[in-house]
C-alpha cells in the first residue's frame, strides 16, 4: 500500500501533471486530425521525452496515447472519417447523430464513455498484471521464444491485407534485427564495417521514419484536392451541435452493454496485435445483436456509439497488461512504448514488476490520470474541438517531416540515425503502397533479438534438440496457437469453398 | 486484392534474404562446439530461408491469380502532380539535413518550411509566419529547454 501512496505522490508532482496535460492536449490534436494516428504521435514525441525524467516523459506519452484514441472519435462524429483506426466503429452512429443535430451529445458520449472504457481497462491492468507477472516469472527461454513468435504471428495475421505479406514483413524485420553484435557469441554481423551498426539497427529512428515520414508521403501520394474541397464544404455545413451531456436515462439504458463492451475490449486488448479497431467493431456488432433497439444501430444510436467508444479505450489497459507482464506489445503503439521504456533502461516483462515496481505503479496511476484529464478537458472543449478539423493537412505534413528529422537526430546527436529514419520513411511509403503493413516489420525488429537469444539459449539447454519447444507445456501451447493462427486463413478459404460447392454457387 | 508490383516487392525481399544467407554462411551456421550453441550465422540463415520460401509462395500466387490486380503507384491524371510533391518532399528533407550540417539549423529549418509550403501551394504570408514560428519553437524546445546541441 505504501508503494501506491508513494506512486500517487510521484504522479501528483506538478511537473508530471504538466507533462501529462501537454500530452493529453497534444494527443487530442493528433487524434482529431485524420491521418495522424496515436502510434505516430507517440513515435514522434518519444525522442523529445528521452531528455525528461522517466515519470515525466512517460506521463506525456501516456497522455498522448490515451487522448489520441479518444479524439479519433471527434472526426468520426463530425466528418465521418475516423481520426485513428480505433474509432472506425464510431462513424457508424456518431456521424448519423451529428446529421440529426445531436453532434454535441455525440461528442459528449465519446468523451465520457472513452474515459469509462479507459478507466475500466486500467483497473484490469492494476488487478490482473501483478498475478500474471507472478505467474510468468517462471518463464524460461522456450516460453519467451513461444510468446514472441506468437505475438509476431498475430500481428502479421491481423495487420496486413495478406497474411503472407505480413509474415514476409515480420520475418524481414527479424532479419534486420540480426545486424550488429551477435547476442550469444559477441561476433559482428552484417555491419559492413560501420561503427554505427555495431549496436544494430536502432528501433526508434526506424519507427519514426516508418510511422512519420512514410505516412506523410503516402498521404501526399493519395491527396485529392477535389475530395478535400468536398470535405471542407461538409465541415462548413452549419449543423447545430446541441447539448453535450447525456441525461441519466440515456446513461442507464446503455449501462449494461457498455460494461460488457469494456470487459470485451480489455480482453481483446490483451491479445497481442488485436487493437482498438477490432475491439470496437466486435463490440458494436455484438451489442447490436443484444440490444433492445437493434434497428437504431447505424442510424444514430446513442448506445451504439457508447459501446464502440468504450471498447476503443478499454483496449489500452489490456494491451498494457500484456506489454508490462510479458514484454510483448499488444499493438503498434505499445511496441513504440516498449522502445521508450528501453530508452530509459527498463525491459518490460515480469522482472520489471520486481526490479522497477515503483515505475510500474507510476504507469498505472498515469493511465488513470490520463483518462480523468481527457474527460475534464474533453468535456470543457467538446464544442471547440471541432475547430481542430480546420487545420490544413499540408501544415501537418511540413511539421511532421521537420519533427522527424530533428527528433531522430536528437536521440543520440547522430547523423546516422537521421539516415536510418530517412531510409525507413521511404521504405514505409513503399510498404504502404505495395500492401505490406509496417507494423509486423517494426515488431520483428523489436522482438528479433529476444527471439534469437531465447531460441539459441533454449538450444543450448537442450544441447541442440528442438523437441524442448514441444516438451515444455506453455511453449508447446503457444506454438500450436501460432500454427493455428497461420493456418486459419487457409482453413477459412477451404470452408468457404466447400460451402460454395454445396450451395452450388 | 493483389498488387501489380507484388512480384517486384517480393523479389526485393528475396534478394535481401539471399544477401543475408550469403553473409550468414560466411559467419558459420552450425555449432562449432558440442554444447549445441548454433553459430552466429544460424539465425539469419534460417530467417533468410523462411523469407525465400514465403517469397516463392507469394510469387506463385501472383502468377496463379487471374483476378484484377491493384496498381500500387498509378494515379489518375488530375493527381499526377502528387508524385512531384513527393519528390520535392524527399528532396527537401535531404536538403534540410545537408544545409543543417553545412550552415546551421536556424537557417536550414525556415528554408525547408518555406520551400515545402510553396510546393504545397500555401500563400507567402502564412508561409513566412509558419516558417519563423516553427523554427523558433523547435529551437527553444530542443536547444534551450532540452539542451541538445544542434550545430
Amino acid at each position: 500500500m505504501s508503494e501506491w501512496l508513494t506512486g500517487f505522490w510521484n504522479v501528483m508532482d506538478p511537473g508530471v501533471l504538466l507533462f501529462l496535460g501537454i500530452g493529453v492536449l497534444g494527443g487530442m490534436v493528433i487524434g482529431a486530425l485524420p491521418g495522424l494516428t496515436a502510434t505516430m504521435g507517440v513515435a514522434i514525441l518519444t525522442p523529445l521525452t528521452f531528455w525528461f525524467e522517466p515519470t515525466r516523459g512517460f506521463a506525456m506519452l501516456i497522455g498522448v496515447w490515451n487522448s489520441a484514441i479518444f479524439a479519433g472519435g471527434i472526426t468520426a462524429i463530425l466528418i465521418n472519417t475516423p481520426g485513428t483506426p480505433a474509432s472506425i466503429a464510431s462513424t457508424f452512429d456518431g456521424y448519423a447523430l451529428y446529421k440529426q443535430g445531436k453532434g454535441g451529445l455525440a461528442l459528449g458520449i465519446n468523451v465520457i464513455y472513452s474515459a469509462f472504457g479507459g478507466i475500466f481497462g486500467t483497473l484490469v491492468l492494476i488487478f490482473f498484471s501483478f498475478p500474471l507477472a507472478r505467474f510468468t516469472i517462471g518463464f524460461g527461454a522456450t516460453e519467451y521464444f513461444g510468446l514472441a513468435f506468437f505475438g509476431l504471428t498475430m500481428m502479421a495475421a491481423v495487420s496486413s491485407d495478406s497474411v503472407l505479406k505480413g509474415m514476409i514483413a515480420g520475418f524481414a524485420g527479424i532479419l534486420f534485427s540480426t545486424i550488429g553484435i551477435d547476442p550469444m557469441l559477441a561476433m559482428k554481423r552484417f555491419t559492413l564495417g560501420s561503427v554505427n551498426l555495431i549496436d544494430g539497427v536502432q528501433f526508434l529512428p526506424v519507427m519514426i521514419g516508418m510511422f512519420g515520414v512514410g505516412e506523410v508521403l503516402n498521404q501526399i501520394f493519395e491527396h485529392d484536392r477535389l475530395a478535400e474541397s468536398a470535405e471542407n464544404a461538409r465541415r462548413h455545413v452549419n449543423l447545430a451541435l446541441g447539448r453535450v451531456l447525456p441525461n441519466l436515462a440515456e446513461i442507464h439504458s446503455a449501462s449494461r452493454l457498455t460494461t460488457i463492451s469494456a470487459m470485451v475490449g480489455a480482453v481483446v486488448g490483451a491479445i497481442p496485435a488485436a487493437g482498438g479497431d477490432i475491439a470496437s467493431i466486435i463490440c458494436w456488432g455484438q451489442a447490436r445483436k443484444w440490444s433492445k433497439h437493434p434497428e437504431e444501430y447505424g442510424k444514430g444510436s446513442l448506445e451504439g456509439l457508447a459501446v464502440s467508444t468504450v471498447a476503443n479505450n478499454s483496449v489500452l489497459g489490456g494491451a498494457l497488461t500484456t506489454m508490462l507482464t510479458l514484454g510483448i506489445p499488444g499493438d503498434a503503439a505499445t511496441a513504440v512504448l516498449i522502445g521508450s521504456l528501453m530508452m530509459y533502461g527498463m525491459q518490460p516483462g515480469p522482472k520489471m514488476f520486481t526490479e522497477a515496481k515503483p515505475f510500474v505503479i507510476n504507469i498505472m496511476l498515469l493511465m488513470l490520470l490520463a483518462n480523468l484529464a481527457f474527460l475534464a478537458i474533453g468535456l470543457v472543449t467538446a464544442k471547440a474541438s471541432a475547430k481542430v478539423l480546420a487545420v490544413n493537412p499540408r501544415t501537418v505534413w511540413v511539421s511532421v517531416c521537420l519533427l522527424c528529422v530533428v527528433g531522430s537526430f536528437a536521440l543520440n546527436n547522430n547523423s546516422f540515425d537521421v539516415g536510418i529514419m530517412f531510409a525507413s520513411g521511404i521504405l514505409g511509403f513503399v510498404f504502404r503502397r505495395t500492401g505490406y503493413a509496417p507494423g509486423p516489420f517494426i515488431l520483428g525488429l523489436l522482438l528479433g533479438r529476444m527471439l534469437e537469444a531465447n531460441l539459441r539459449r533454449a538450444l543450448v539447454i537442450s544441447q541442440g534438440s528442438y523437441l524442448i519447444f514441444l516438451t515444455r507445456p506453455i511453449s508447446c501451447i503457444l506454438l500450436v496457437l501460432t500454427v493455428l493462427t497461420l493456418l486459419w486463413p487457409l482453413a477459412k478459404a477451404l470452408l468457404f469453398r466447400s460451402a460454395g460447392t454445396k450451395t452450388g454457387s | 486484392m493483389r498488387h501489380k508490383s507484388d512480384l517486384v516487392s517480393t523479389g526485393a525481399f528475396m534478394a535481401a534474404a539471399i544477401l543475408f544467407i550469403a553473409g550468414a554462411l560466411r559467419l558459420g551456421v552450425g555449432s562449432a562446439t558440442s554444447d549445441g550453441v548454433p553459430g552466429a550465422g544460424f539465425f539469419p540463415f534460417i530467417l533468410g530461408l523462411i523469407i525465400l520460401v514465403l517469397g516463392a509462395v507469394q510469387a506463385t500466387l501472383f502468377f496463379r491469380d487471374r483476378g484484377e490486380k491493384k496498381a500500387s503507384f498509378a494515379l489518375p491524371p488530375d493527381r499526377r502532380a502528387n508524385v512531384a510533391r513527393i519528390a520535392a518532399t524527399v528532396g527537401g528533407m535531404l536538403g534540410l539535413f545537408v544545409l543543417w550540417k553545412l550552415v546551421c539549423f536556424e537557417a536550414a529549418a525556415p528554408a525547408f518550411c518555406l520551400f515545402l509550403n510553396r510546393v504545397y501551394g500555401r500563400g507567402w504570408l502564412f508561409n513566412v509566419v509558419f516558417s519563423v514560428l516553427m523554427t523558433l519553437l523547435i529551437h527553444l524546445l530542443f536547444t534551450r529547454l532540452l539542451y541538445i546541441q544542434f550545430n
